[in-house]
């Protein structure tokens, strides 16, 4: 990088040459404070560079906020006891944080039942995870077989604007805690493919479950993609192995118009938590070309190991999702999955390696089983 | 005098001190003039169509060149949310001239819809950056997987 031919260098080498034979004291003073001016000049060149373009430093510097902290919320209003909850208001409804009338009434019985058990809210929204069935058409035509880097499940498909509501449900499984950063989502959302449509804008909610400390950990959750990343959505009591979770999920539907609304329930503890997004003049729509219930990789094909799970009675390495449904704008709730043109994702790793299968629906459309096959 | 020749080392010391400062960063020896852009199907089985096309605008090449160095990098422990559905298409970049600092990319408009500059630089992209790019070689970024 120093030219040594270059006149300058030659003087200031000859300079430094001349002052080799001063005394060692003098010397070593000299040299002490020459170090010291130029650290304090290298000092004031990198705090100018910085002031010139902080933006390139701060992108290093600043990393992913992942808060998995929950936040107590006072103001946090709870459901009245003895009160019937599929009688109460709009109003009533909305304070409580519970979907609103038109969403209960698309389908009474399944409300019934859920907010039977809705008792324990909680409020908080805290930034922060083979049986195949046999395709029919080339991918992505319906009941046809894709391959992702990152889903597994199935997705109802149309047209922009078709999807605006999904659910699931699903018995909380346990997950190997032998690799310790291995985690698997299990969602519900509407939007974010790719194959189907351009630009695409995907709205979830689920479980993420993630290893710590040799421990496994449970953290429900919303996002929106892209737009927010995976946001914490607490329950009241913590989830455990076996616990009975519901997600439901709307975007821009006729009964939450220019909002995102995310509902999750613990059924086995009465617990219930939501959250509404609202989505005016901003891109945080979903797509809604698609709806679906999903088993996902975190991170793609680069990403962190898939979590092995296991749901206590079902075959090995096996997750049963139950009542996984999709809405389609101008329908009051959702309908199995399996009525509409649907197909089905294969997750493999970046070597092409199968990491889990989709069993075929049953339930009159609306279950099927996701396989773990291998964690990387 | 003494005083002098050593404010004269100090500021040729600064200055050898800018230089290299500067190539750590990524100084640009050279303008990109032309893009080349191949799309690729990582996954035979989802059997994207091929598509290439290539932009020779300088003003708009260099416009997503520099748009591409100034998004933001992946944490060093790589991408800790959840993605859209990734189906294993990629856009290869190639700018030219080849002397550029990061004259090859990869595109990843779906998954995690990361941008590698060169091998291992991973960058996240935004609706703004993919709009550019669909702008750039005129095609909506994913329009028409024509499977």
């Amino acid at each position: 990088m120093v030219n040594r031919s270059n006149p300058a260098f030659r003087y200031f080498a000859s300079i430094q040459r001349k002052r080799w034979g001063c005394n060692l004291k003098t010397k070593t003073s000299r040299l002490a404070s020459r170090v010291m001016l130029l650290l304090i000049s290298s000092f004031f060149l990198l705090l100018g560079q910085f002031a010139a373009n902080p933006l390139a430093y701060a992108q290093n510097a600043t990393p992913v906020v992942e808060n998995r902290q929950v936040e107590k919320n006072l103001d946090c209003l709870q459901p009245p006891q003895n009160v019937n909850l599929m009688t109460l208001s709009d109003t009533q409804l909305q304070s409580y944080g519970l979907p609103n009338r038109a969403t209960i009434e698309g389908n009474p019985k399944k409300w019934s039942r859920l907010l039977a058990h809705a008792k324990h809210r909680s409020c908080s929204s805290i930034p922060t995870e083979q049986q195949n069935q046999i395709p029919t058409a080339s991918c992505p035509a319906p009941t046809s077989q894709c391959t992702s880097y990152n889903w597994a499940g199935n997705e109802a498909q149309g047209s922009r604007g078709t999807y605006r509501e999904g659910s699931v449900e699903f018995i909380a499984p346990s997950i190997s805690t032998s690799i310790s950063d291995a985690e698997v989502a299990l969602w519900a959302g509407v939007g974010g493919d790719p194959k189907i449509t351009s630009s695409p804008v995907l709205v979830q909610a689920g479980l993420l479950i993630y290893v710590n400390n040799n421990r496994e950990y449970f953290e429900t959750f919303w996002e929106v993609v892209p737009g927010f990343n995976i946001t914490n959505l607490p329950l009241p009591h913590s989830i455990s192995v076996n616990d009975d979770l519901y997600f439901d999920i709307q975007s821009n539907s006729l009964t939450y118009p220019n909002q995102d609304y995310f509902y999750v329930e613990n059924y086995s503890r009465s617990d219930y938590a939501s959250h509404i997004l609202n989505t005016m003049g901003t891109q945080y729509n979903s797509d809604s070309a698609t709806g679906e219930c999903i088993v996902e990789r975190i991170g793609g094909p680069n990403g962190l190991p898939l979590a092995q799970f296991q749901e206590n009675g079902q075959a090995k390495n096996t997750v049963l999702l139950t009542n996984c449904g999709v809405g389609i704008q101008g329908q009051g709730g959702v309908q199995p999955i399996g009525s509409f043109p649907h197909h089905y994702n294969v997750l493999i790793d970046a070597n092409g390696s199968t990491m889990s299968t989709v069993g075929p629906i049953t339930n009159g459309g609306w279950n099927y089983t996701i396989t773990w096959v291998r964690g990387t | 005098m003494r005083l002098t020749k050593i404010v004269f080392a100090l500021l040729l010391f600064l200055l050898l001190l800018n230089g290299c400062a500067n190539n750590v960063g990524g100084s640009k020896p050279s303008k990109p003039g032309a893009l080349y852009v191949v799309r690729v199907s990582q996954i035979p089985q989802n059997d994207f169509a091929p598509f290439q096309t290539s932009v020779k605008d300088a003003k708009t090449v260099e416009q997503l060149y520099e748009a591409a160095l100034a998004l933001p990098s992946v944490p060093p422990g790589g991408v800790k949310h959840l993605c859209l559905d990734d189906p294993g298409l990629i856009y290869h970049l190639d700018f030219r001239p080849a002397t550029l600092p990061f004259h090859e990319m990869t595109l990843n408009p779906g998954g995690c819809q990361l941008l590698y500059l060169g091998k291992t630089d991973a960058r996240q992209m935004d609706s703004t950056f993919l709009s550019l790019f669909g702008k750039t070689i005129k095609v909506s970024w994913l329009d028409a997987p024509s499977l």
